[in-house]
């Protein structure tokens, strides 16, 4: 990808965040599910998040990598979104203290989050059986012998179908040399 | 390069001794093998969560965020900048079309007020492409009639329909089956394959099949039309002569010349061939083709120790599945042990104890226990 690390540098224009938005939107909005279990409360945080980083642009100075930048600030965006949606009583407040305490202790970053979704792009370039035989075991859960039934096909071939769709995977997801 | 289908019975824990072997080779044969290995993993462990991964059309997402943010106004572009058009891709697209009227009008349309410093000169540019489309129109139209003429009148340039095939496909599972080809080729197709063939070789120049498993074929001579079987990555051509192919994976595929002469290359590079004569056997894989007639069963190097991957299954077997590994534990599986596998449970868990800590949740009878901890002592 080659990204500049710096917003001070880079994403200045609307084209280049345009870039910026696209890559990472949903990745955070993944991230934000984890803590919010809501889609659309999720989609909104990162929304609010994207526009704090516009409108602040010229003056932010990322230290780390944008994805780390990215990450924290959806953080701290969940953070705010929780305490503003939730009512105080004692118990609900005791709900608002153990989410920020597991959002605060959240290490996870947004490798494995960016990974998927290179995956979910990467699986475009399979052939159409290979990726139909890979989404069946993948996405769907379906057993070698179930897909081989449900295919009329050997078990083995569902296995060199999955072995071949794993190569294909690798060698796209290795061309983006942020990835790993 | 090892076959990836070893590594992803390696990760699926459901290899054989044998390719957990290949697999422990392959990573002590080079340092690299091992960050190789770590990508594959990976990918593998992320593929398992996919389905939770929710996908947004961050087209429109991108659409909304314009809309509420100011984003043409505030932006701190040059002129030059600003000569590039917002990315609007469906609407440029329409240029193409050759119609003055479609390119023109999507353009012109400024829904929204703040894209206008940026919508200003998107006009400028289209008018001058609108400059180019009579021309671009004529020479269109020309091309199109002088296309036509050729299609129309020149029948030699035309491609020759090819026959219509139509294919049968065998998939045996746990049964061998004997297929009879129409002239007369016989295949015995062994236990979890698939064969697929046309109905009639009738106006062909080869004789193509396709082979996903083992097979023997005994070939009806016919110099005419050769037979070529494609089997993975590679594939076989013969004039009439008997055979086997055994692919282990669609990248290990096994070829045994039984009379005759066959020629065994990569599909697509038959010039890099090789001919076998009688009861020569070649295997071909990632590494390229390897002459096996001599020695049958590949060498392994044996190695010191078992991994704890390879111990705890083979606890898991010995105990009716009784012992088995928590999902949740966690292990160095490049870790080995060198203890004896071939006693009972309980000796192999005392000899265990000398070099590594297990601990487990006891079960309903006595070796009923789920791992939930094993590894080595510092």
């Amino acid at each position: 990808m080659g990204k500049p690390d710096h917003l001070d540098k880079s994403y200045q224009t609307s084209e280049e965040f345009e870039a910026l938005f696209k890559t990472y939107f949903n990745p955070l909005c993944n991230f934000a599910y984890k803590y919010l279990k809501d889609w659309e409360d999720a989609r909104e945080v990162v929304q609010e998040t994207f526009t704090k980083v516009w409108s602040n642009r010229q003056n932010i100075n990322v230290h780390t990598s944008i994805q780390s930048y990215l990450y924290q600030a959806t953080k701290n965006s969940v953070i705010d979104f929780v305490r503003k949606s939730q009512k105080k009583t004692k118990n609900e407040a005791d709900i608002i203290r153990a989410k920020e305490d597991a959002l605060s202790n959240d290490k996870d970053g947004l490798g494995s989050l960016m990974i998927k979704q290179a995956i979910l792009q990467a699986m475009d370039k399979l052939k159409p059986k290979n990726k139909e035989i890979f989404r069946l075991n993948k996405l769907e859960g379906l057993t070698y012998r179930e897909i081989a039934s449900h295919l009329d096909i050997s078990e083995r071939s569902v296995e060199d179908n999955i072995s071949r769709a794993l190569k294909i995977l690798k060698e796209e997801l290795e061309k983006n040399e942020n990835l790993f | 390069m090892i076959p990836v289908g070893k590594i992803l019975r390696y990760l699926t824990n459901s290899g054989s001794i044998s390719d957990d072997l290949s697999v422990h080779n392959w990573l002590e044969s080079n340092q690299d093998n091992l960050r190789e290995l770590d990508i594959y993993e990976n990918i593998w462990n992320n593929t398992d969560q996919l389905k939770d991964f929710k996908v947004f059309d961050v087209d429109s997402e991108w659409q909304s965020f314009v809309a509420i943010n100011d984003i043409s106004a505030d932006t701190n572009v040059s002129n030059d900048t600003l000569s590039q058009p917002v990315p609007a891709p469906k609407k440029e697209a329409k240029v193409i079309q050759l119609d003055s009227k479609k390119v023109i009008a999507p353009e012109i349309e400024v829904e929204d007020e703040k894209s206008t410093v940026i919508e200003t000169p998107q006009i400028a540019v289209t008018s001058k492409k609108r400059s180019y489309i009579l021309p671009l129109s004529i020479a269109a139209s020309l091309l199109l009639l002088v296309g036509s003429y050729f299609t129309i009148f020149s029948g030699q340039d035309m491609p020759t329909p090819e026959p219509q095939l139509v294919y049968q496909v065998i998939t045996t599972t746990d049964t061998p089956q004997t297929v009879t080809l129409e002239d007369g080729t016989i295949i015995s197709l062994k236990e979890n394959s698939e064969l697929k063939y046309p109905e009639s070789f009738a106006g062909l120049e080869e004789r193509n099949i396709e082979l996903n498993g083992s097979g023997t074929f005994k070939v009806t001579r016919n110099p005419d039309i050769p037979l070529v079987v494609e089997a993975g990555n590679t594939e076989v051509k013969v004039l009439g002569t008997t055979f086997v192919i055994d692919m282990g994976t669609e990248e290990e595929i096994e070829v045994e010349n039984i009379e005759g002469i066959i020629k065994f290359y990569e599909a697509g590079n038959e010039e890099n061939g090789h001919l076998l004569t009688e009861g020569q056997k070649m295997v071909h894989s990632g590494e390229g083709f390897t002459d096996i007639t001599e020695e049958e069963i590949e060498e392994v190097k044996p190695l010191k120790g078992h991994t704890i991957s390879h111990i705890l299954n083979h606890l898991n077997l010995v105990s009716d599945g009784k012992m088995y590994p928590s999902p949740k534990l966690k292990y160095d599986k490049y870790k080995r042990f060198e203890i004896n596998l071939y006693q009972d449970i309980e000796s192999i868990l005392m000899e265990l104890s000398l070099e590594a800590e297990i601990n487990y949740i006891q079960k309903d009878c006595d070796i009923c226990r789920e791992i939930t901890e094993f590894k080595a002592v510092k």
